[in-house]
Protein backbone atom coordinates (compact mmCIF):
# COMPACT_ATOMS: atom_id res chain seq x y z
CA UNK A 1 0.00 0.00 0.00
CA UNK A 2 2.69 2.39 0.95
CA UNK A 3 5.01 1.42 -1.85
CA UNK A 4 5.05 4.22 -4.40
CA UNK A 5 3.53 3.57 -7.79
CA UNK A 6 6.20 5.63 -9.46
CA UNK A 7 9.58 6.21 -7.93
CA UNK A 8 11.98 8.70 -9.41
CA UNK A 9 15.53 8.51 -8.13
CA UNK A 10 18.29 11.00 -8.85
CA UNK A 11 17.04 11.52 -12.35
CA UNK A 12 18.85 13.91 -14.63
CA UNK A 13 18.30 14.73 -18.26
CA UNK A 14 20.79 16.42 -20.54
CA UNK A 15 20.17 17.31 -24.16
CA UNK A 16 22.84 17.58 -26.79
CA UNK A 17 22.32 20.90 -28.46
CA UNK A 18 24.34 22.80 -31.02
CA UNK A 19 25.86 24.91 -28.27
CA UNK A 20 26.90 21.89 -26.22
CA UNK A 21 25.23 19.91 -23.48
CA UNK A 22 22.18 21.38 -21.85
CA UNK A 23 21.07 20.11 -18.46
CA UNK A 24 17.31 20.25 -18.27
CA UNK A 25 16.88 18.18 -15.12
CA UNK A 26 19.27 17.37 -12.29
CA UNK A 27 18.85 15.14 -9.24
CA UNK A 28 15.11 14.78 -9.29
CA UNK A 29 13.63 12.61 -6.55
CA UNK A 30 9.92 12.05 -6.41
CA UNK A 31 7.54 9.35 -5.23
CA UNK A 32 4.01 9.13 -6.54
CA UNK A 33 1.63 6.91 -4.62
CA UNK A 34 -1.50 5.21 -5.82
CA UNK A 35 -4.43 7.59 -5.96
CA UNK A 36 -2.34 10.66 -5.46
CA UNK A 37 -2.63 13.81 -7.51
CA UNK A 38 0.71 15.48 -8.00
CA UNK A 39 1.32 18.62 -9.92
CA UNK A 40 4.59 19.95 -11.16
CA UNK A 41 4.91 23.68 -10.92
CA UNK A 42 7.60 25.82 -12.41
CA UNK A 43 8.56 28.47 -14.89
CA UNK A 44 8.20 27.88 -18.54
CA UNK A 45 11.15 25.85 -19.75
CA UNK A 46 12.13 24.53 -16.32
CA UNK A 47 11.66 20.93 -17.39
CA UNK A 48 8.11 19.93 -16.52
CA UNK A 49 7.40 18.37 -19.88
CA UNK A 50 10.81 16.74 -19.82
CA UNK A 51 10.03 15.01 -16.54
CA UNK A 52 6.60 13.99 -17.73
CA UNK A 53 8.04 12.50 -20.90
CA UNK A 54 10.45 10.53 -18.75
CA UNK A 55 7.63 9.10 -16.63
CA UNK A 56 5.69 8.34 -19.79
CA UNK A 57 8.75 6.56 -21.12
CA UNK A 58 8.81 8.62 -24.28
CA UNK A 59 12.39 9.54 -23.43
CA UNK A 60 14.94 7.80 -21.26
CA UNK A 61 16.88 9.61 -18.53
CA UNK A 62 20.55 10.51 -18.90
CA UNK A 63 21.20 9.63 -15.28
CA UNK A 64 19.23 8.06 -12.46
CA UNK A 65 16.30 5.66 -12.66
CA UNK A 66 12.54 5.82 -12.92
CA UNK A 67 10.61 2.90 -11.48
CA UNK A 68 6.98 2.04 -12.06
CA UNK A 69 5.62 -0.61 -9.70
CA UNK A 70 9.17 -1.53 -8.83
CA UNK A 71 10.35 -2.05 -12.38
CA UNK A 72 12.46 0.30 -14.42
CA UNK A 73 10.46 2.15 -17.06
CA UNK A 74 11.71 0.80 -20.38
CA UNK A 75 9.46 2.82 -22.65
CA UNK A 76 5.90 3.99 -23.02
CA UNK A 77 3.11 1.71 -21.92
CA UNK A 78 -0.66 1.82 -21.68
CA UNK A 79 -0.52 1.71 -17.87
CA UNK A 80 0.88 5.24 -18.05
CA UNK A 81 -1.58 7.11 -20.23
CA UNK A 82 -0.72 10.59 -21.46
CA UNK A 83 -3.01 13.50 -22.23
CA UNK A 84 -0.97 15.59 -24.59
CA UNK A 85 -0.73 19.33 -24.48
CA UNK A 86 -1.99 19.68 -28.05
CA UNK A 87 -4.61 16.92 -27.87
CA UNK A 88 -2.86 14.86 -30.57
CA UNK A 89 -6.00 13.25 -31.89
CA UNK A 90 -5.55 11.49 -35.19
CA UNK A 91 -7.34 13.66 -37.74
CA UNK A 92 -8.38 10.79 -40.02
CA UNK A 93 -10.34 9.05 -37.29
CA UNK A 94 -13.61 10.02 -35.69
CA UNK A 95 -13.68 10.77 -31.98
CA UNK A 96 -15.03 7.30 -31.38
CA UNK A 97 -12.25 5.67 -33.38
CA UNK A 98 -9.62 7.75 -31.64
CA UNK A 99 -10.74 6.50 -28.26
CA UNK A 100 -11.25 3.00 -29.62
CA UNK A 101 -7.66 2.82 -30.83
CA UNK A 102 -6.38 2.75 -27.26
CA UNK A 103 -9.20 0.64 -25.87
CA UNK A 104 -8.68 -1.97 -28.55
CA UNK A 105 -5.01 -2.16 -27.77
CA UNK A 106 -5.51 -2.65 -24.04
CA UNK A 107 -8.65 -4.78 -23.90
CA UNK A 108 -8.97 -6.10 -27.45
CA UNK A 109 -7.53 -9.48 -26.65
CA UNK A 110 -9.79 -10.27 -23.72
CA UNK A 111 -13.07 -8.66 -24.64
CA UNK A 112 -15.59 -8.78 -27.46
CA UNK A 113 -16.46 -6.01 -29.84
CA UNK A 114 -19.58 -4.98 -27.94
CA UNK A 115 -17.78 -4.66 -24.67
CA UNK A 116 -15.05 -2.55 -26.25
CA UNK A 117 -17.68 -0.31 -27.77
CA UNK A 118 -19.36 0.05 -24.41
CA UNK A 119 -16.05 1.11 -22.90
CA UNK A 120 -15.55 3.78 -25.54
CA UNK A 121 -19.10 5.04 -25.17
CA UNK A 122 -18.69 5.21 -21.42
CA UNK A 123 -15.46 7.18 -21.73
CA UNK A 124 -17.04 9.61 -24.17
CA UNK A 125 -20.07 10.03 -21.94
CA UNK A 126 -17.78 10.71 -19.01
CA UNK A 127 -16.40 13.80 -20.70
CA UNK A 128 -19.85 14.69 -22.08
CA UNK A 129 -18.79 14.10 -25.64
CA UNK A 130 -21.06 11.18 -26.51
CA UNK A 131 -22.94 13.45 -28.91
CA UNK A 132 -19.82 13.95 -31.01
CA UNK A 133 -18.60 10.38 -31.25
CA UNK A 134 -19.05 10.29 -35.03
CA UNK A 135 -17.36 13.62 -35.64
CA UNK A 136 -13.83 14.17 -36.85
CA UNK A 137 -11.40 16.19 -34.74
CA UNK A 138 -11.46 19.14 -37.13
CA UNK A 139 -15.22 19.38 -36.65
CA UNK A 140 -15.05 20.03 -32.92
CA UNK A 141 -13.61 22.83 -30.83
CA UNK A 142 -10.26 22.88 -29.07
CA UNK A 143 -11.77 22.20 -25.67
CA UNK A 144 -13.78 19.32 -27.08
CA UNK A 145 -10.62 17.85 -28.56
CA UNK A 146 -8.95 17.99 -25.18
CA UNK A 147 -11.91 16.19 -23.68
CA UNK A 148 -11.62 13.45 -26.28
CA UNK A 149 -7.93 13.23 -25.44
CA UNK A 150 -8.81 12.80 -21.78
CA UNK A 151 -11.42 10.19 -22.68
CA UNK A 152 -8.86 8.31 -24.74
CA UNK A 153 -6.42 8.26 -21.85
CA UNK A 154 -9.06 7.34 -19.29
CA UNK A 155 -10.62 4.58 -21.34
CA UNK A 156 -7.37 2.67 -21.20
CA UNK A 157 -7.75 2.43 -17.42
CA UNK A 158 -4.17 3.43 -16.77
CA UNK A 159 -2.47 3.12 -13.38
CA UNK A 160 -1.33 6.68 -13.75
CA UNK A 161 -2.61 9.52 -15.86
CA UNK A 162 -0.01 11.98 -17.08
CA UNK A 163 -1.31 15.33 -18.22
CA UNK A 164 0.98 17.90 -19.74
CA UNK A 165 -0.83 21.18 -19.41
CA UNK A 166 -3.87 19.62 -21.02
CA UNK A 167 -5.66 22.94 -20.99
CA UNK A 168 -2.69 25.14 -21.79
CA UNK A 169 -3.88 26.03 -25.26
CA UNK A 170 -7.39 26.96 -24.20
CA UNK A 171 -8.96 30.23 -23.20
CA UNK A 172 -9.57 30.93 -19.55
CA UNK A 173 -13.31 30.19 -19.65
CA UNK A 174 -13.01 26.81 -21.31
CA UNK A 175 -10.10 25.98 -19.09
CA UNK A 176 -12.08 26.67 -15.93
CA UNK A 177 -15.00 24.61 -17.19
CA UNK A 178 -12.79 21.70 -18.19
CA UNK A 179 -10.90 21.72 -14.93
CA UNK A 180 -14.22 21.50 -13.21
CA UNK A 181 -15.19 18.63 -15.37
CA UNK A 182 -11.90 16.84 -14.89
CA UNK A 183 -12.35 17.17 -11.17
CA UNK A 184 -15.67 15.43 -11.46
CA UNK A 185 -14.16 12.76 -13.63
CA UNK A 186 -11.31 12.12 -11.23
CA UNK A 187 -13.88 11.81 -8.49
CA UNK A 188 -15.92 9.32 -10.42
CA UNK A 189 -12.85 7.26 -11.12
CA UNK A 190 -12.10 7.14 -7.45
CA UNK A 191 -15.40 5.51 -6.57
CA UNK A 192 -15.12 2.78 -9.15
CA UNK A 193 -15.15 -0.60 -7.44
CA UNK A 194 -11.66 -1.81 -8.21
CA UNK A 195 -10.22 1.53 -7.36
CA UNK A 196 -11.90 2.20 -4.10
CA UNK A 197 -8.53 2.30 -2.44
CA UNK A 198 -8.00 5.51 -4.38
CA UNK A 199 -7.64 8.51 -2.22
CA UNK A 200 -6.78 11.46 -4.30
CA UNK A 201 -5.08 14.17 -2.42
CA UNK A 202 -3.50 17.11 -4.04
CA UNK A 203 0.18 17.16 -3.45
CA UNK A 204 2.44 19.33 -5.41
CA UNK A 205 6.04 19.37 -6.01
CA UNK A 206 8.00 22.49 -6.53
CA UNK A 207 11.05 22.86 -8.64
CA UNK A 208 13.32 25.78 -9.04
CA UNK A 209 14.54 27.26 -12.25
CA UNK A 210 17.75 25.25 -12.38
CA UNK A 211 15.76 22.08 -12.56
CA UNK A 212 16.67 21.00 -9.05
CA UNK A 213 13.86 19.45 -7.11
CA UNK A 214 12.90 21.29 -3.99
CA UNK A 215 11.15 19.71 -1.05
CA UNK A 216 7.52 18.91 -1.75
CA UNK A 217 5.35 21.61 -0.33
CA UNK B 1 -1.54 25.06 -16.54
CA UNK B 2 1.24 23.58 -14.61
CA UNK B 3 -0.41 23.75 -11.23
CA UNK B 4 -3.08 21.46 -12.41
CA UNK B 5 -4.02 19.75 -9.19
CA UNK B 6 -3.77 22.93 -7.24
CA UNK B 7 -6.09 24.65 -9.65
CA UNK B 8 -8.31 21.65 -9.74
CA UNK B 9 -8.87 21.84 -6.06
CA UNK B 10 -9.67 25.49 -6.29
CA UNK B 11 -11.56 25.36 -9.50
CA UNK B 12 -15.08 24.45 -8.36
CA UNK B 13 -15.34 27.26 -5.89
CA UNK B 14 -13.83 29.87 -8.11
CA UNK B 15 -15.12 28.89 -11.51
CA UNK B 16 -18.71 28.02 -10.73
CA UNK B 17 -20.28 31.46 -10.80
CA UNK B 18 -17.99 32.89 -13.42
CA UNK B 19 -18.75 30.94 -16.64
CA UNK B 20 -22.50 31.54 -16.71
CA UNK B 21 -22.49 35.13 -17.80
CA UNK B 22 -19.43 35.55 -20.00
CA UNK B 23 -20.26 32.36 -21.90
CA UNK B 24 -23.50 33.87 -23.05
CA UNK B 25 -21.64 36.88 -24.41
CA UNK B 26 -19.13 34.69 -26.18
CA UNK B 27 -21.78 32.78 -28.09
CA UNK B 28 -23.97 35.76 -28.84
CA UNK B 29 -21.27 37.94 -30.30
CA UNK B 30 -20.13 36.03 -33.37
CA UNK B 31 -23.60 36.22 -34.86
CA UNK B 32 -23.36 39.95 -34.89
CA UNK B 33 -19.82 40.08 -36.16
CA UNK B 34 -20.33 37.38 -38.74
CA UNK B 35 -23.32 38.91 -40.38
CA UNK B 36 -22.03 42.23 -41.66
CA UNK B 37 -18.87 41.59 -43.67
CA UNK B 38 -20.21 38.60 -45.53
CA UNK B 39 -23.14 40.27 -47.18
CA UNK B 40 -21.53 43.64 -47.49
CA UNK B 41 -24.45 45.46 -45.97
CA UNK B 42 -24.32 49.11 -46.95
CA UNK B 43 -23.21 51.54 -44.27
CA UNK B 44 -26.15 53.43 -42.80
CA UNK B 45 -27.47 50.66 -40.57
CA UNK B 46 -27.09 50.70 -36.85
CA UNK B 47 -25.37 47.80 -35.16
CA UNK B 48 -28.62 46.47 -33.78
CA UNK B 49 -30.16 46.27 -37.24
CA UNK B 50 -27.11 44.45 -38.49
CA UNK B 51 -27.43 41.94 -35.74
CA UNK B 52 -30.88 41.02 -36.98
CA UNK B 53 -29.70 40.62 -40.55
CA UNK B 54 -28.64 36.95 -40.75
CA UNK B 55 -32.12 35.47 -41.26
CA UNK B 56 -32.85 38.17 -43.83
CA UNK B 57 -29.85 36.93 -45.76
CA UNK B 58 -31.84 33.92 -47.00
CA UNK B 59 -34.94 35.99 -47.64
CA UNK B 60 -33.06 38.40 -49.87
CA UNK B 61 -31.94 35.45 -51.98
CA UNK B 62 -34.24 36.38 -54.90
CA UNK B 63 -32.78 39.65 -56.10
CA UNK B 64 -29.24 40.47 -54.98
CA UNK B 65 -27.48 37.14 -54.58
CA UNK B 66 -28.48 35.85 -57.99
CA UNK B 67 -26.91 38.90 -59.60
CA UNK B 68 -23.89 38.22 -57.45
CA UNK B 69 -23.74 34.65 -58.63
CA UNK B 70 -23.82 35.77 -62.24
CA UNK B 71 -21.07 38.21 -61.57
CA UNK B 72 -18.97 35.52 -59.87
CA UNK B 73 -19.57 33.16 -62.76
CA UNK B 74 -18.64 35.83 -65.26
CA UNK B 75 -15.46 36.52 -63.32
CA UNK B 76 -14.52 32.86 -63.59
CA UNK B 77 -15.46 32.38 -67.22
CA UNK B 78 -14.57 35.55 -69.03
CA UNK B 79 -10.77 35.64 -68.51
CA UNK B 80 -10.23 32.09 -69.82
CA UNK B 81 -12.39 32.94 -72.83
CA UNK B 82 -10.14 35.89 -73.52
CA UNK B 83 -7.12 33.62 -73.21
CA UNK B 84 -8.52 31.09 -75.63
CA UNK B 85 -9.49 33.81 -78.10
CA UNK B 86 -5.99 35.25 -77.89
CA UNK B 87 -4.46 31.85 -78.55
CA UNK B 88 -6.73 31.21 -81.53
CA UNK B 89 -5.94 34.67 -82.89
CA UNK B 90 -2.18 34.19 -82.69
CA UNK B 91 -2.53 30.70 -84.15
CA UNK B 92 -4.59 31.96 -87.09
CA UNK B 93 -2.09 34.78 -87.68
CA UNK B 94 0.87 32.41 -87.65
CA UNK B 95 -1.01 30.04 -89.97
CA UNK B 96 -1.68 32.81 -92.48
CA UNK B 97 1.89 34.10 -92.36
CA UNK B 98 3.64 30.74 -92.59
CA UNK B 99 1.41 29.13 -95.14
CA UNK B 100 2.14 25.49 -94.27
CA UNK B 101 0.77 25.46 -90.71
CA UNK B 102 -2.97 24.75 -90.74
CA UNK B 103 -5.14 27.42 -89.14
CA UNK B 104 -7.94 26.83 -86.63
CA UNK B 105 -10.57 26.46 -89.34
CA UNK B 106 -8.71 23.78 -91.28
CA UNK B 107 -7.80 21.93 -88.11
CA UNK B 108 -11.39 22.02 -86.89
CA UNK B 109 -12.61 20.51 -90.14
CA UNK B 110 -9.96 17.78 -89.95
CA UNK B 111 -10.85 17.11 -86.32
CA UNK B 112 -14.52 16.66 -87.16
CA UNK B 113 -13.57 14.05 -89.74
CA UNK B 114 -11.09 12.37 -87.42
CA UNK B 115 -13.44 12.11 -84.46
CA UNK B 116 -16.32 10.90 -86.61
CA UNK B 117 -14.75 7.44 -86.34
CA UNK B 118 -12.05 7.39 -83.66
CA UNK B 119 -12.05 3.60 -83.32
CA UNK B 120 -11.52 2.27 -86.83
CA UNK B 121 -8.95 -0.41 -87.45
CA UNK B 122 -7.14 -0.92 -90.77
CA UNK B 123 -4.28 -3.19 -89.83
CA UNK B 124 -1.69 -2.58 -87.09
CA UNK B 125 -0.30 0.67 -88.48
CA UNK B 126 -3.52 2.44 -89.34
CA UNK B 127 -5.90 2.75 -86.42
CA UNK B 128 -8.26 5.40 -85.15
CA UNK B 129 -6.99 8.08 -82.79
CA UNK B 130 -9.04 6.55 -79.98
CA UNK B 131 -7.05 3.32 -80.14
CA UNK B 132 -3.81 5.24 -80.18
CA UNK B 133 -4.72 7.21 -77.08
CA UNK B 134 -5.95 4.09 -75.32
CA UNK B 135 -2.82 2.09 -76.03
CA UNK B 136 -0.67 4.96 -74.78
CA UNK B 137 -2.77 5.11 -71.64
CA UNK B 138 -2.41 1.38 -71.22
CA UNK B 139 1.38 1.63 -71.32
CA UNK B 140 1.33 4.49 -68.85
CA UNK B 141 -1.01 2.50 -66.61
CA UNK B 142 1.14 -0.63 -66.59
CA UNK B 143 4.48 1.14 -66.19
CA UNK B 144 3.01 3.34 -63.54
CA UNK B 145 1.40 0.42 -61.72
CA UNK B 146 4.73 -1.34 -61.41
CA UNK B 147 6.36 1.89 -60.29
CA UNK B 148 3.73 2.32 -57.57
CA UNK B 149 3.98 -1.29 -56.46
CA UNK B 150 7.73 -0.96 -55.97
CA UNK B 151 8.14 2.75 -55.28
CA UNK B 152 5.61 3.16 -52.48
CA UNK B 153 6.97 0.36 -50.26
CA UNK B 154 10.48 1.60 -51.04
CA UNK B 155 9.43 5.07 -49.99
CA UNK B 156 8.12 3.72 -46.68
CA UNK B 157 11.40 1.92 -46.03
CA UNK B 158 13.47 4.94 -46.92
CA UNK B 159 11.35 7.19 -44.77
CA UNK B 160 11.28 4.86 -41.78
CA UNK B 161 14.89 3.70 -41.65
CA UNK B 162 17.75 6.16 -41.82
CA UNK B 163 20.08 3.40 -42.92
CA UNK B 164 17.94 2.65 -45.95
CA UNK B 165 17.64 6.28 -46.93
CA UNK B 166 21.41 6.80 -46.60
CA UNK B 167 21.96 3.65 -48.62
CA UNK B 168 19.69 4.59 -51.49
CA UNK B 169 20.16 8.32 -51.52
CA UNK B 170 23.28 8.34 -53.72
CA UNK B 171 21.73 5.92 -56.20
CA UNK B 172 18.54 7.93 -56.49
CA UNK B 173 20.33 11.27 -56.75
CA UNK B 174 22.48 9.86 -59.52
CA UNK B 175 19.71 8.25 -61.55
CA UNK B 176 16.86 10.67 -61.06
CA UNK B 177 18.13 13.46 -63.33
CA UNK B 178 18.68 11.02 -66.21
CA UNK B 179 16.08 11.34 -68.95
CA UNK B 180 13.97 8.20 -68.93
CA UNK B 181 14.48 7.95 -72.70
CA UNK B 182 18.11 7.10 -72.06
CA UNK B 183 16.78 3.90 -70.53
CA UNK B 184 14.87 2.98 -73.66
CA UNK B 185 17.72 1.07 -75.35
CA UNK B 186 18.25 -0.94 -72.17
CA UNK B 187 14.56 -1.78 -72.21
CA UNK B 188 14.75 -2.80 -75.87
CA UNK B 189 17.77 -4.95 -75.13
CA UNK B 190 16.20 -6.68 -72.14
CA UNK B 191 12.65 -7.11 -73.42
CA UNK B 192 13.50 -7.53 -77.12
CA UNK B 193 10.22 -5.82 -77.99
CA UNK B 194 9.16 -2.23 -78.45
CA UNK B 195 6.02 -2.31 -76.37
CA UNK B 196 7.46 -3.39 -72.99
CA UNK B 197 10.45 -1.13 -73.64
CA UNK B 198 8.17 1.91 -73.78
CA UNK B 199 6.42 0.72 -70.63
CA UNK B 200 9.84 0.34 -69.03
CA UNK B 201 10.67 4.01 -69.62
CA UNK B 202 7.39 4.92 -67.96
CA UNK B 203 8.29 2.75 -65.01
CA UNK B 204 11.67 4.47 -64.71
CA UNK B 205 10.30 7.99 -64.84
CA UNK B 206 7.42 7.27 -62.46
CA UNK B 207 9.33 5.56 -59.73
CA UNK B 208 11.45 8.50 -58.51
CA UNK B 209 8.67 10.90 -57.53
CA UNK B 210 6.85 7.97 -55.95
CA UNK B 211 9.77 6.94 -53.76
CA UNK B 212 10.81 10.45 -52.82
CA UNK B 213 7.35 11.77 -51.98
CA UNK B 214 6.39 8.73 -49.97
CA UNK B 215 9.67 8.86 -48.07
CA UNK B 216 9.18 12.54 -47.37
CA UNK B 217 5.65 11.88 -46.18
CA UNK B 218 6.87 9.23 -43.78
CA UNK B 219 9.57 11.51 -42.44
CA UNK B 220 7.07 14.29 -41.93
CA UNK B 221 4.58 12.31 -39.91
CA UNK B 222 4.22 14.53 -36.84
CA UNK B 223 6.12 13.21 -33.83
CA UNK B 224 2.90 13.69 -31.85
CA UNK B 225 1.16 10.94 -33.78
CA UNK B 226 4.08 8.60 -33.28
CA UNK B 227 4.10 9.44 -29.58
CA UNK B 228 0.42 8.57 -29.41
CA UNK B 229 1.23 5.26 -31.06
CA UNK B 230 3.97 4.59 -28.53
CA UNK B 231 1.87 5.49 -25.52
CA UNK B 232 -1.02 3.37 -26.72
CA UNK B 233 1.49 0.59 -27.36
CA UNK B 234 0.38 -0.04 -30.93
CA UNK B 235 2.01 -2.90 -32.79
CA UNK B 236 4.23 -2.10 -35.76
CA UNK B 237 1.53 -3.38 -38.11
CA UNK B 238 -1.05 -1.11 -36.54
CA UNK B 239 1.33 1.84 -36.63
CA UNK B 240 1.67 1.19 -40.35
CA UNK B 241 -2.02 0.88 -41.17
CA UNK B 242 -3.63 3.23 -38.68
CA UNK B 243 -1.05 5.99 -38.34
CA UNK B 244 1.64 6.00 -41.00
CA UNK B 245 -0.48 5.11 -43.99
CA UNK B 246 -3.21 7.71 -43.47
CA UNK B 247 -0.65 10.35 -42.56
CA UNK B 248 1.44 9.61 -45.64
CA UNK B 249 -1.43 9.19 -48.08
CA UNK B 250 -1.58 12.87 -49.13
CA UNK B 251 2.16 12.85 -49.89
CA UNK B 252 1.81 9.60 -51.76
CA UNK B 253 -0.95 11.05 -53.88
CA UNK B 254 1.26 14.01 -54.70
CA UNK B 255 3.92 11.57 -55.84
CA UNK B 256 1.37 9.74 -57.95
CA UNK B 257 0.20 12.96 -59.53
CA UNK B 258 3.75 14.06 -60.39
CA UNK B 259 4.54 10.60 -61.77
CA UNK B 260 1.50 10.44 -63.98
CA UNK B 261 2.28 13.91 -65.26
CA UNK B 262 5.81 13.04 -66.32
CA UNK B 263 4.73 9.62 -67.55
CA UNK B 264 2.29 11.23 -69.91
CA UNK B 265 5.05 13.57 -71.12
CA UNK B 266 7.49 10.75 -71.64
CA UNK B 267 5.20 8.27 -73.35
CA UNK B 268 4.80 10.52 -76.39
CA UNK B 269 8.54 10.73 -76.90
CA UNK B 270 9.09 7.04 -76.18
CA UNK B 271 6.47 5.99 -78.71
CA UNK B 272 7.97 8.22 -81.36
CA UNK B 273 11.11 6.15 -80.96
CA UNK B 274 9.59 2.71 -80.61
CA UNK B 275 6.73 2.88 -83.11
CA UNK B 276 3.69 0.59 -82.88
CA UNK B 277 0.34 1.93 -81.77
CA UNK B 278 0.14 4.96 -79.55
CA UNK B 279 -0.42 8.68 -79.66
CA UNK B 280 3.30 9.45 -79.88
CA UNK B 281 3.76 7.11 -82.76
CA UNK B 282 0.66 8.52 -84.39
CA UNK B 283 2.13 12.02 -84.26
CA UNK B 284 5.27 10.79 -85.96
CA UNK B 285 3.28 8.85 -88.53
CA UNK B 286 1.19 11.89 -89.42
CA UNK B 287 4.38 13.91 -89.75
CA UNK B 288 5.62 11.37 -92.26
CA UNK B 289 2.27 11.66 -94.06
CA UNK B 290 2.63 15.44 -93.85
CA UNK B 291 -0.80 15.78 -92.26
CA UNK B 292 0.15 18.73 -90.11
CA UNK B 293 -3.41 19.44 -88.99
CA UNK B 294 -3.47 15.98 -87.41
CA UNK B 295 -0.35 16.83 -85.47
CA UNK B 296 -2.02 19.96 -84.14
CA UNK B 297 -5.04 17.86 -83.19
CA UNK B 298 -2.73 15.39 -81.45
CA UNK B 299 -1.24 18.23 -79.43
CA UNK B 300 -4.70 19.16 -78.21
CA UNK B 301 -5.63 15.56 -77.51
CA UNK B 302 -2.45 14.97 -75.51
CA UNK B 303 -3.06 18.17 -73.59
CA UNK B 304 -6.65 17.31 -72.80
CA UNK B 305 -5.86 13.76 -71.69
CA UNK B 306 -3.10 15.10 -69.46
CA UNK B 307 -5.50 17.65 -68.00
CA UNK B 308 -8.11 14.98 -67.33
CA UNK B 309 -5.58 12.71 -65.62
CA UNK B 310 -4.37 15.56 -63.46
CA UNK B 311 -7.89 16.61 -62.51
CA UNK B 312 -8.96 13.09 -61.64
CA UNK B 313 -5.96 12.64 -59.39
CA UNK B 314 -6.53 16.01 -57.76
CA UNK B 315 -10.09 14.96 -56.98
CA UNK B 316 -8.80 11.68 -55.59
CA UNK B 317 -6.26 13.51 -53.46
CA UNK B 318 -8.94 15.82 -52.14
CA UNK B 319 -11.12 12.88 -51.26
CA UNK B 320 -8.37 11.23 -49.21
CA UNK B 321 -6.75 14.23 -47.61
CA UNK B 322 -7.83 14.56 -44.04
CA UNK B 323 -8.53 17.93 -42.52
CA UNK B 324 -5.57 18.58 -40.30
CA UNK B 325 -6.96 21.17 -37.96
N1 LIG C 1 14.86 17.83 -27.27
C1 LIG C 1 15.45 18.86 -26.64
N2 LIG C 1 16.67 19.28 -27.02
C2 LIG C 1 17.28 20.30 -26.38
N3 LIG C 1 16.75 20.97 -25.36
C3 LIG C 1 15.54 20.62 -24.93
C4 LIG C 1 14.81 19.55 -25.55
N4 LIG C 1 13.63 19.41 -24.91
C5 LIG C 1 13.61 20.34 -23.97
N5 LIG C 1 14.76 21.08 -23.96
C6 LIG C 1 15.07 22.14 -23.05
O1 LIG C 1 14.84 21.70 -21.76
C7 LIG C 1 14.22 22.68 -20.96
C8 LIG C 1 12.95 22.14 -20.36
O2 LIG C 1 11.97 21.96 -21.38
P1 LIG C 1 10.49 21.52 -21.04
O3 LIG C 1 9.80 21.35 -22.32
O4 LIG C 1 10.52 20.36 -20.14
O5 LIG C 1 9.93 22.80 -20.27
P2 LIG C 1 8.54 22.99 -19.56
O6 LIG C 1 8.81 23.11 -18.11
O7 LIG C 1 7.61 21.93 -19.97
O8 LIG C 1 8.09 24.39 -20.12
P3 LIG C 1 6.64 24.89 -20.54
O9 LIG C 1 5.93 25.27 -19.29
O10 LIG C 1 6.91 26.08 -21.39
O11 LIG C 1 5.99 23.79 -21.31
C9 LIG C 1 13.98 23.87 -21.88
O12 LIG C 1 14.95 24.84 -21.58
C10 LIG C 1 14.18 23.33 -23.25
O13 LIG C 1 14.82 24.30 -24.05
MG1 LIG D 1 5.89 21.88 -21.35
Amino acid sequence: MDKPLVKIEKVGQTFNTKSGKFTALRDIDLDIREGEVVSLIGHSGCGKSTLLNLIAGLTLPSTGVLLCEGREIPGPGPERAVVFQNHSLLPWMTCFENVMLGVEQVFGRKEGRLKLKARVDAALAMVHMDHASGKYPHEISGGMKQRIGIARAFAMEPRILLMDEPFGALDALTRAALQDELNGVLGSAAVRPHRDDDQRSGRHHRRDREGRAAAPA
Amino acid sequence: MSALALKLVEAPAKAEPAPKQPVAVATERPVTIDACPQRGIPGGQSPSEQAVTPPVREGLGEGGPRNDRFRDLAKVIIPPLFGIALMLGIWALVAIKSGNIPGPDKTWAAALKLFADPFYQNGPNDQGIGWNVLSSLKRVGIGFGFAAAIGIPMGFLLGRFVFMSRMFEPIISLLRPVSPLAWLPIGLLVFQKADPAATWTIFICSIWPMILNTAQGVQRVPQDYLNVARVLGLSEAKVMTRILFPAVLPYMLTGIRLSIGTAWLVIVAAEMLTGGVGIGFWVWDEWNNLKVEHIVIAIFVIGIVGLVLETLLLLLAKRFTYESR
